[in-house]
């Protein structure tokens, strides 16, 4: 599959939405997810839409302050918000990688955890053109679970976005 | 079942649901603001499951040590969230949560490992197996710069904060919620449970001292 990427537009906060519940459809066990992009970018909804497609209830609006929250589902989805993190230290204390022995993570400005997240990610970022209102979505893969991930994206993605 | 679980002992604070075996857990790194944090927190798990303080058969809260209000904090908000309520109240040490992660150790005795200030920590040491029902073997605080010549000489496995830097340390997560659970649900199984008052553990006396006569 080599270096593939991915890229998809959305049009619209609920077609992020709608990307992310497709790519929570296809989610298992030991996946994780790094969302980049900047504040505003989509992120959140992104992750509520994963976390939908995972069959996970998230709550409509959490406290900022919570970092890790966990949700059981199809499969346990671990949301990881490291936007309030104030050391690489307190990343290591997650012990990320150990999430996904027991479900999947998706992680919210991994910029702030690098060399504390899974080395074998997809890497969804969303980039915003706000003139056009749109967000340009590019998702790749890091290693060889993530690789199998982004295949069954590719089969799925397109599908989905033409409604 | 519906079990909730605080832990508010250190700065790495965490709540956790379980629902009929279905866990839910937040988890937060709290700058001392724990009594602000921990009912949100409770709150939104609660609110998510659809559930009532009311309909928990059990609140479980982590009894420390650690930092002496944000220990206190947890405490009083398991105490008053069971006392208008038919359900039971659980205390588990901290260093036995903080253990409970590291129940596979073959036959290494497990040391946990608590932060207690002024280049200090509480440790605790645990014989193997690991279990909910587990006393500590050995408890007490040293020198930070004593705990490679006390434990990792001696083989045992190290975790929890501020292990990170031993050679024998287990690096995991520092307090999963769920462990705490997994401690409570077994507890409550067991019936051992509070008569509705919970005493911290502290490791040392508080700095604090009653105000001198005038």
């Amino acid at each position: 599959m080599g270096n593939e990427v991915l890229q998809i537009v959305s049009n619209s906060e609920s077609q992020t939405e709608e990307i992310g519940r497709e790519i929570g459809m296809a989610l298992n066990r030991g996946d994780a997810l790094l969302l980049y992009g900047e504040m505003g970018a989509g992120k959140t909804c992104m992750a509520r839409g994963i976390a939908t497609g995972a069959e996970a209830e998230v709550s409509a609006r959490s406290p900022t302050f919570i970092i890790l929250a966990e949700y059981p589902g199809r499969v346990r989805v671990f949301h990881c918000d490291l936007y309030r993190i104030a050391s690489i230290g307190e990343v290591l204390d997650l012990a990320l990688d150990e999430t996904l022995e027991r479900g999947a993570l998706v992680v919210e400005w991994p910029e702030n955890g690098e060399g504390a997240l899974p080395e074998d990610a997809l890497e969804i970022r969303i980039q915003p053109d706000h003139a056009l209102k749109q967000r340009s979505i590019s998702i790749s893969a890091t290693g060889t679970k993530s690789k199998s991930l982004l295949e069954a994206l590719a089969r799925r993605l397109p599908v989905a976005m033409k409604s | 079942m519906k079990v909730l679980g605080i832990d508010t002992s250190t700065s790495h604070a965490g709540v956790g649901l379980s629902v009929d075996g279905e866990v839910s857990t937040r988890s937060w790194q709290s700058r001392h603001n724990h009594g602000r944090e921990v009912m949100p927190a409770v709150m939104e798990l609660l609110g998510v499951a659809g559930l009532g303080a009311s309909d928990l058969d059990a609140v479980a809260v982590a009894l420390g040590p650690g930092g002496f209000s944000a220990v206190r904090v947890g405490i009083a908000t398991a105490q008053g969230l069971v006392a208008p309520t038919t359900g039971k109240l659980i205390g588990v040490p901290t260093h036995l949560v903080q253990v409970y992660a590291h129940r596979d150790t073959g036959d290494k005795r497990v040391v946990s490992l608590i932060p207690v200030g002024r280049k200090q920590v509480s440790y605790s040491v645990f014989d193997p197996p690991v279990a909910p029902s587990s006393e500590s073997v050995e408890i007490g605080i040293c020198p930070e710069s004593d705990i490679t010549s006390r434990f990792d000489e001696r083989g045992h496995v190290l975790c929890g904060e501020g292990s990170d830097k031993e050679p024998n340390s287990e690096n995991m997560v520092v307090r999963p919620p769920e462990y705490l659970l997994e401690i409570a649900l077994e507890r409550l199984e067991q019936g051992e449970v509070s008569d509705g008052f919970l005493e911290p553990i502290y490791s040392r006396p508080p700095t604090i001292t009653a105000p001198k006569a005038t």
